[in-house]
């Protein structure tokens, strides 16, 4: 039997399709990680292409307890792989994915075993000191660096009040920058728990969108989920965030 | 001049389609990252889409259960397709779908205007044959590298990422210079990459021992043009072989009989032996 390219070329077409459509009717088709909160169970659950909300959704950590630990001020919400970047100046140590590992294993007392360079901002210490034991933190001490986050963080035009008690460690956007608090606009990115940070209730959203599922969901994409136009919630919610 | 291959055009039909759907996926997944996507549109990056992603991930995923940063159960699929196709047919992964391998395969095309014969031949013969083992050794540096780190080790050097990362914020530095590197040298040689560096086309290569589809010559009826050889983008010597069992082998039936070759039965990517009327 002989192979040319009249047949090698649709055999190779069919192959691929096959595959992949066989693999899709099964579900087996995955071409990124899960965006479930649910999947997030332990500190090593956590990626860097993870959002902060979705890892507190997960662990069951307050997502302003997160964005305080890491004086992220200027963001409501973030991928841990992005710490490294605004952390890259930092001296005596690496404040990056693992270092949210850290912070979630000791708010949440799960087990996790730190990289020997990981660091965590000292803004992480105050939050965690109203959580944990004080024992456990002194044990960690060595793990915390003074950085100026202000400095080393990108300033952009959404804002969110932090709103921990974290004595005071990370100023509120309205003290560092112009505030322009009312200019963050809803983009496919968006997700519900970015409306709640910035004062929207869960009450308030439903009356707009119906019964949603998880905070963490994009508000696109559980638009498109549902069959309407993303356009048809975003005014609404746009107004109602902007009234906040 | 040479008439050019009746067939040669379904070859770079289908490399095209395969360029033009991995440059479409991944530019629509840096475009979702912003908000903005083509609907109804696959969506996925350069790593997920990679079946060497699935390769490089069978230690992590059998002692652990996981797949390495950046690689999802789509790598996994793809590597089985690609592995069921190379059982069969050899690389022909490698000749007719990667992108990187089209990429070097188009920029060659220009160094053949310019070099003509001495276009692929600049290397001498004795260095060459010891540089083709180069990308076995890639190849054991990647698979040990990932499993004992557990992150996608060769991301920061690949070309092939770099390629699809050129607008995009992951681009990594020693991936664009390995590009600059393979796009510079594709002038001179033909798929430079894949000839001395890339780690997927060495396991492939190996499929070339065992395939059930091999390429065959027929002694009996070849008239010893060598046209074959000078065709082969990988300098197989297709006319000193009686069955290419060679590494190299990218199974793009250039050599053959539907394509270089002049004589019909002659040079032919089949199983079983040449039949007698094939002999005559």
């Amino acid at each position: 039997m002989k192979l040319n390219s009249r047949i090698i070329a649709p055999a190779i077409i069919i192959l691929f399709a096959v595959g992949i459509s066989g693999s899709i009717a099964f579900n087996l088709w995955q071409t990124a990680g899960s965006k479930s909160a649910a999947d997030i169970k332990t500190p090593a659950d956590i990626k860097g292409s993870k959002e902060f909300s979705i890892i507190a959704e997960g662990l069951g950590i307050p997502l302003a307890d997160m964005l305080a630990a890491f004086a992220i001020t200027s963001k409501t919400d973030l991928k841990c792989m992005e710490l490294e970047k605004f952390y890259s100046g930092v001296e005596g140590g690496e404040i990056g994915t693992d270092s949210v590992k850290l912070f979630a294993s000791l708010y949440t007392g799960l087990p996790h075993n730190p990289e020997e360079d990981t660091r965590l901002p000292m803004q992480a210490y105050d939050v965690l000191k109203q959580h944990i034991d004080p024992v456990v933190l002194e044990s960690n001490k060595s793990r915390f660096i003074e950085v100026k986050a202000a400095a080393v963080l990108p300033a952009e035009p959404q804002t969110i009040e932090t709103n921990t008690a974290s004595s005071g460690a990370v100023k509120s956007e309205s003290e560092t920058h112009d505030s322009t608090a009312t200019d963050a606009e809803i983009t496919g990115k968006t997700t519900f728990q970015d409306l709640v940070n910035r004062g929207v209730s869960k009450q308030e959203i439903e009356a707009v969108t119906g019964p949603i599922s998880s905070l963490s969901d994009t508000i696109k994409s559980t638009a498109e989920a549902k069959g309407v136009e993303f356009s048809e919630w975003k005014t609404p919610l746009q107004a109602l965030m902007n009234s906040k | 001049m040479a008439k050019k291959p009746k067939t040669a055009w379904i070859r770079l039909t289908v490399q095209i389609i395969f360029f033009a759907l991995v440059a479409l996926i991944t530019f629509n997944h840096t475009m979702s990252e912003a908000g903005i996507s083509i609907p109804f549109f696959e969506s996925a990056s350069i790593h997920a889409i990679c079946p060497f992603g699935g390769v490089v991930s069978i230690y992590q995923y059998i002692t652990g259960g996981t797949y390495t940063q950046k690689i999802h159960q789509s790598s996994f699929i793809l590597m089985y397709i690609v592995l069921a196709a190379a059982l069969l047919a050899g690389p022909v992964f490698c000749g007719w779908v990667c992108p990187f391998g089209s990429f070097q395969e188009w920029i060659g095309k220009i160094g053949k205007k310019i070099f003509r014969k001495k276009y692929n031949n600049f290397i001498p013969k004795k260095i060459d044959s010891i540089l083709r083992y180069l990308r076995y050794g890639v190849l054991a540096w990647v698979v040990l590298m990932t499993a004992l780190t557990g992150k996608l080790i060769f991301e920061n050097v690949d070309p092939y990422a770099a390629l699809f990362h050129l607008y995009s914020s992951e681009l990594a530095i020693g991936g664009l210079i390995a590009l600059a590197v393979v796009f510079v040298l594709s002038f001179f040689i033909d798929r430079p990459f894949c000839k001395y560096a890339c780690p997927y086309g060495a396991l492939l290569g190996i499929f070339n021992l065992f395939r059930i589809f091999k390429i065959k010559r027929n002694e009996a009826t070849c008239i010893s043009c060598s046209k074959c050889d000078k065709e082969c983008p990988m300098n197989i010597e297709v006319s000193s072989k009686k069955n290419v069992l060679d590494h190299q082998c990218i199974s793009c039936l250039k050599c053959t009989s539907e394509q270089a070759c002049p004589v019909k039965n002659t040079v032919e990517l089949m199983t079983g032996k040449m039949e007698a009327k094939d002999e005559a």
